[in-house]
């Protein structure tokens, strides 16, 4: 039987792909040889003056302190903005910022805390308004700072977080290597994190920590430790927020003989605050949240961010039926409304709760207000009156600098060209390195 | 043998188990050893800055940048790897900080005469160099720093890749890449086709073309 048969489709596609594949790889050796030839060209090169010269000065600019600006410099960081403090990422883009000794030859990132002291902490604006405060050695790469979500992930060291206010359906979380996730709504905290454990301690606000299943929600001064117990937060870090949180003190006692109000006790200091070592799997002090003191309104606030927001606000009505005055439901009952979109009953809630709230609750309230009466209400005067309701309590206060900026947009957008000035000459003094003091100085042609 | 000599050979074993203490010691206490050292790195870095930028005019800014964070790194330097090593990762990063600057092109640099070689030889080489700095500037930073690394310095993957911080797939993953793109933009250059001893498109007969 003759063996010689017609060529099949199959055939003639087995045969191209062969003659591609030979193509290939003979055009593969070919520029490998063309590499190899080029690799014996000789190339320009230093003489030994030259390259004693550069070393000498290498030496000499070694002994200057590093600027945060140099400090900033890693494969992504290019696009970073000119100010030293001041970061920019693209969404979607990575960095990773290391600080101190490296074998790994990071030493366009290396600083010698001993020579460099005011470069030992640098502090970051993110162009989504938030603000990052690194220790030296720290580690932490910016995954994402879309408008709506934020995360950034933190390998180790003490980070310090000001997180601006979170879109609805928004969100901001940041990732440690041991696995824990926090979810933020807006707040200020700081955390050491490392492979084999972390620490949080909330300054203002509320994070949810997730771990293997289990969460957490922390309240402003709570501190709380997973896994293997870690150092204490650096101390440069923790004297921003220390800072912070006993003026907040201090007004807050002085607010608390005015207000009859005041549904919860003022945020204790940092100091005071008893840090609870927990169990790498179940937290141990569930139930003495100063922000969430019962089941019932950690279950209201878990519905908030599960986006079940109408549970969340029946569960609201029903305990503001019982307790009018209860600035905690009140705040639940605006957030739930802010997340269905019902922007004017949520403006007027957030008003209500800062005559419940203790002035460092209150000042979130009147913040999340205004934010509403001006971006999605349209409403500036009404923002303003919101804004101005608490104005001596922005001061120290994290929000200061954020007040401060919306109170110079909404002067504008008032067209009090006067006003918006003297406003935005209040924030330059007081934030020249803010974010939004670029803004005012193009709009007050400073 | 003079102090220079010592520091020589001090620096060439830098990094090897011989020696490393006593190196460690005198790089964090004797800033005339910190500066040898600097001097000795000074050409190699010189010359991986040259491969992985190409002539361009602020290649001297960027040796001395690279210089200094060197400079900055070796009193913690640890040992644990050479110290060309650990130079030539700062130097990486340096590099990629130039990749994201734009420069003018450099003045061509002209060889030393060399009696054995042709000037038309030297003349393809120079313009074959040239245009491969031209396709590699084409390609994405990461990648043209795997290609640089591993088909130019002739690294093999994992030690480029541990140079970069990156695994060795990965590193292998971008090389292919880069390798592919690279060959693409070869063969559509006349120049590197008669190199390669490809026809030009106008030499190809009609039924090469594979017209339809």
């Amino acid at each position: 039987m003759s063996r010689d048969r017609c060529a099949t489709p199959q055939d003639r596609t087995d045969s191209d792909n062969h003659m591609a594949s030979e193509r290939l790889i003979s055009a593969e050796t070919q520029m490998n040889r063309v590499l190899e030839a080029l690799r014996e060209v000789p190339e320009p090169s230093l003489s030994q003056e030259r390259a004693r010269t550069m070393a000498k000065r290498a030496l000499a600019r070694q002994s200057k302190p590093l600027a945060p600006r140099a400090m900033l410099r890693s494969p992504g960081a290019a696009m970073w903005a000119a100010a030293a403090t001041v970061l920019l990422v693209s969404g979607g883009g990575w960095v990773a910022l290391k600080f101190g000794a490296s074998e790994r030859g990071d030493g366009a990132l290396a600083t010698k805390a001993s020579s460099t002291p005011e470069a030992s902490v640098v502090e970051l604006n993110l162009p989504s308004g938030d603000r990052v405060v690194a220790s030296q050695g720290s580690k932490f790469r910016v995954l994402d700072t879309g408008a709506a979500h934020r995360r950034i992930h933190v390998s180790h060291g003490s980070v310090m977080f000001d997180v601006a206010s979170v879109e609805e359906d928004g969100r901001f979380s940041v990732e440690t290597e041991f696995g824990a996730r926090v979810r933020v709504v807006g707040t200020v905290f700081g955390m050491r994190a490392s492979r084999t454990g972390f620490s949080i301690h909330v300054y203002e606000g509320r994070v949810e920590v997730e771990h293997e299943s289990s969460v957490r929600t922390l309240g402003a001064g709570q501190s709380a430790t997973w896994g293997q117990r870690t150092e204490p937060l650096d101390a440069d870090v923790v004297a921003l927020g220390v800072r912070a949180a006993r003026e907040r003190l201090k007004r807050a006692k002085h607010r608390a003989k005015r207000t009859q109000h005041a549904a919860l006790p003022p945020s204790p200091s940092p100091h005071n605050q008893e840090t609870t070592v927990l169990s790498s799997h179940k937290p141990a002090n569930e139930g003495r949240d100063l922000a969430l003191g019962d089941p019932v309104a950690r279950r209201a606030r878990a519905a908030l961010v599960d986006g079940r927001f109408s549970d969340a606000l029946d569960e609201a009505k029903r305990q503001l039926a019982k307790h009018p005055t209860d600035g905690r439901w009140t705040l639940i009952k605006a957030d739930a409304l802010r997340g269905m979109r019902r922007f004017d009953e949520a403006a007027a809630t957030y008003q209500d709760a800062v005559h419940h709230l203790p002035p460092h609750r209150g000042t979130v309230a009147g913040f999340a207000a205004a934010q509403l009466h001006l971006h999605q209400l349209s409403n500036p005067q009404a923002a303003l009156t919101a804004l101005d309701a608490c104005a001596e309590d922005y001061g120290s206060s994290p929000l200061e600098e954020r007040a401060l900026a919306l109170r110079a947009r909404i002067l504008e957008r008032l067209g009090r060209p006067e006003a918006f000035r003297a406003a935005a000459k209040t924030y330059l003094n007081r934030f020249p390195r803010g974010s939004a003091a670029p803004w005012m100085r193009d709009h007050t042609g400073h | 043998m003079d102090l220079a000599g010592a520091n020589h050979a001090r620096i060439a074993h830098m990094g090897e188990r011989t020696s490393e203490s006593q190196s460690r010691e005198l790089l964090r206490d004797d800033p005339q050893f910190l500066e040898d050292c600097l001097a000795e790195l000074a050409p190699k870095v010189h010359r991986w800055l040259y491969r992985q930028l190409g002539p361009r005019s602020d290649l001297e800014d960027a040796v001395q940048d690279a210089l200094t964070e060197i400079a900055r790194a070796l009193p913690r330097f640890e040992g644990r790897a050479k110290l060309s090593t650990f130079a030539h990762r700062i130097v990486i990063r340096t590099g990629y900080r130039y990749m994201r600057r734009c420069a003018e092109p450099s003045p061509e640099w002209v060889e030393p005469k060399r009696n054995d070689v042709s000037p038309e030889t030297i003349a393809a080489n120079r313009e074959a160099l040239r245009r491969l700095h031209k396709v590699l500037e084409r390609l994405p930073r990461k990648r043209r720093m795997a290609f640089v690394l591993c088909a130019i310095e002739g690294l093999d993957a994992r030690a480029a890749a541990e140079r970069e911080g990156i695994s060795a797939a990965r590193m292998r993953n971008r090389l292919r890449h880069a390798r592919k793109e690279v060959l693409r933009r070869m063969q559509h250059d006349p120049f590197f086709r008669t190199l390669m001893g490809l026809p030009n498109a106008d030499e190809t007969s009609p039924d090469q073309r594979g017209t339809p």
